[in-house]
């Protein structure tokens, strides 16, 4: 589900195909900094090795570490600070870091007062499953922009979607073996939880019948338990699949509505 | 303790004229960062001298990769072997590697001449190969209950856990320690011979049903042999884990 955004996401930003820095000008950029004999000047040496990565296309977890080493209450009040700052909450919400990218977000707001419909869609993606009256908030802001962006309200739907009562699935499946199973939508499996117990039990009572009481008992509490109370573990987990399915699906789709915003209002990256 | 000694160590050796093209302090600065890639490329700037070997072997130690590790040593290790804090170093990450690469370094990077911790970490790998050979007082008292636990298990034979195990199903497990496995062994096996016994009166020996329970009863009683010789195995093995972590605990 995030996969597709973030793929979107960095097709927007121009990041499909990352590249390698050179390690060279990576080590030059680091040498500058520790020999810095100024704290600011320092943080600015870090912000354009951070900057040197994005230019290369690179985005992932190598950048985001990189962000994170730069004391932002260090950096001086300039264009070049918010754009840092714009780009590391985009960088941690690619890295799926949802405190930091929000961290930064709220800086750069601090900073610059954008109000435009970027930072507003920016701030939805990073509160769409954080903060309900935020993510509302922001909604609303981009309704007013274009009416396409009242598509996004799926998310807080996915985000407030409650499962079903497990526990009747489980009693049906204990009562007729194979039910609860049926009853997730795995028919085939529910069938062959239902012939396994009954089989189990016909066993057991044609075992009985040939005073094999020793096998029947043997048989019936080693087998035939194991199917019985297998069936019932395997309609849990056909039920948490299914949900997670359910879920996957409603998530997916609203993925691809955002796909489609994204083409029409692509986000990008500051000051590169 | 150790990381404040070997900076010293480092800038002793490095403030030497000769290599004071190298920053060491920048140096310091990328391995306490992390910086894998800028360290790296830093590396391969430097010349073809002791230092910068010394330097490069401490690059492999720090992103510890073992054969590579062991190839920059083998190169040239004249700087390393005189750094004890290195050695220790190296020994304690080789203590939990894999076999090969134990042996390529406590056997043959580690020579006699090497002392202090270093010194005793090979000890406790040479008595994680064979602790038949060394008695508890040889160790520190700390070490002495998982030494006796380590050196009684790899006294156990495992022909000694099949034989037990095809005569009473499940004994072998409980020579090997393992008294639950070995319980349960031995109910299956009861399980599958009650029913196999009973079939074969009430059916007769050549009916389909008792064929089925004594097929079944002679794989689970075959398992059971097997897994007696293997619970034997993976009981020295760890034993020998749980020996090597303790010698790790004891000595930081």
């Amino acid at each position: 589900m995030r996969y597709i955004i973030t793929i979107s996401f960095i097709q927007l930003v121009g990041c499909l195909h990352a590249q390698v820095c050179r390690p060279d000008s990576l080590l030059q950029y680091e040498l500058a900094y520790y020999q810095a004999h100024d704290d600011t000047v320092a943080q600015t040496y870090l912000v354009r090795k951070v900057n040197h990565y994005l230019r290369n296309r690179i985005s992932d977890a190598v950048v985001f570490k990189e962000i994170c080493r730069v004391k932002t209450g260090l950096l001086a009040n300039n264009q070049s600070t918010q754009s840092f700052l714009w780009n590391a909450a985009m960088i941690s919400y690619l890295n799926h870091e949802n405190d930091r990218a929000a961290f930064y977000l709220n800086s750069y707001y601090e900073m610059s007062a954008d109000s435009s419909f970027s930072h507003d869609l920016l701030s939805y993606l990073i509160y769409k499953y954080r903060d309900s009256v935020r993510t509302k908030a922001s909604l609303e802001h981009l309704v007013k922009h274009d009416a396409v962006f009242s598509s996004l309200s799926c998310f807080m739907e996915v985000g407030a979607y409650e499962k079903k009562h497990l526990n009747r699935y489980l009693i049906s499946s204990a009562i007729l073996p194979g039910s609860g199973s049926m009853m997730t939508g795995y028919v085939v499996r529910g069938f062959i939880s239902l012939t396994l117990v009954a089989g189990s039990v016909y066993g057991v009572m044609k075992l009985v019948e040939y005073g094999l009481y020793a096998n029947a008992v043997l048989w019936g509490g080693g087998v035939g338990l194991k199917f019985y109370t297998g069936n019932i573990k395997l309609t849990e987990q056909l039920f948490f699949k299914s949900e997670a399915r359910k879920k996957n699906k409603l998530a997916t789709e609203c993925e691809l509505k955002l796909t489609e915003i994204l083409d029409r209002y692509p986000l990008s990256l500051k000051g590169l | 303790m150790t990381k404040a000694l070997s900076s010293l160590f480092i800038i002793f050796v490095f403030s030497n004229s000769t290599y004071s093209q190298i920053n060491i302090g920048f140096v310091k600065h990328l391995e306490n960062t992390g910086l894998k890639t800028e360290h790296q490329a830093y590396l391969e700037k430097l010349g073809d001298n002791d230092s910068a070997h010394y330097l490069r072997t401490r690059y492999q130690l720090i992103y510890f990769d073992a054969p590579k590790f062991l190839q920059q040593f083998t190169v040239n290790s004249s700087v390393a072997k005189k750094d004890p804090d290195f050695l220790t170093e190296a020994s304690l990450k080789f203590l939990t590697a894999d076999d090969i690469s134990k042996k390529a370094w406590f056997g043959t990077c580690l020579d006699s001449s090497v002392t202090g911790p270093a010194l005793f970490l090979k000890k406790m790998y040479s008595i994680s190969l064979d602790p038949k050979k060394y008695e508890a007082r040889d160790l520190p008292p700390e070490l002495e209950s998982t030494f006796m636990a380590y050196r009684s298990v790899s006294r156990k034979k495992p022909v000694v856990a099949a034989f037990l195990s095809a005569v009473i199903p499940g004994s072998g497990k409980c020579y090997a320690g393992k008294w639950r496995s070995g319980m349960m062994a031995f109910l299956i096996n009861a399980g599958y011979a009650v029913q196999t016994y009973e079939s074969s009166v009430k059916l007769g020996r050549t009916h389909p049903f008792t064929v089925i329970n004594a097929g079944l009863f002679t794989v689970f009683y075959v398992v059971n042999i097997y897994g007696s010789v293997q619970g034997i195995f993976e009981q020295r093995k760890q034993r020998q884990k749980q020996f090597l972590a303790d010698a790790i605990y004891y000595y930081h």
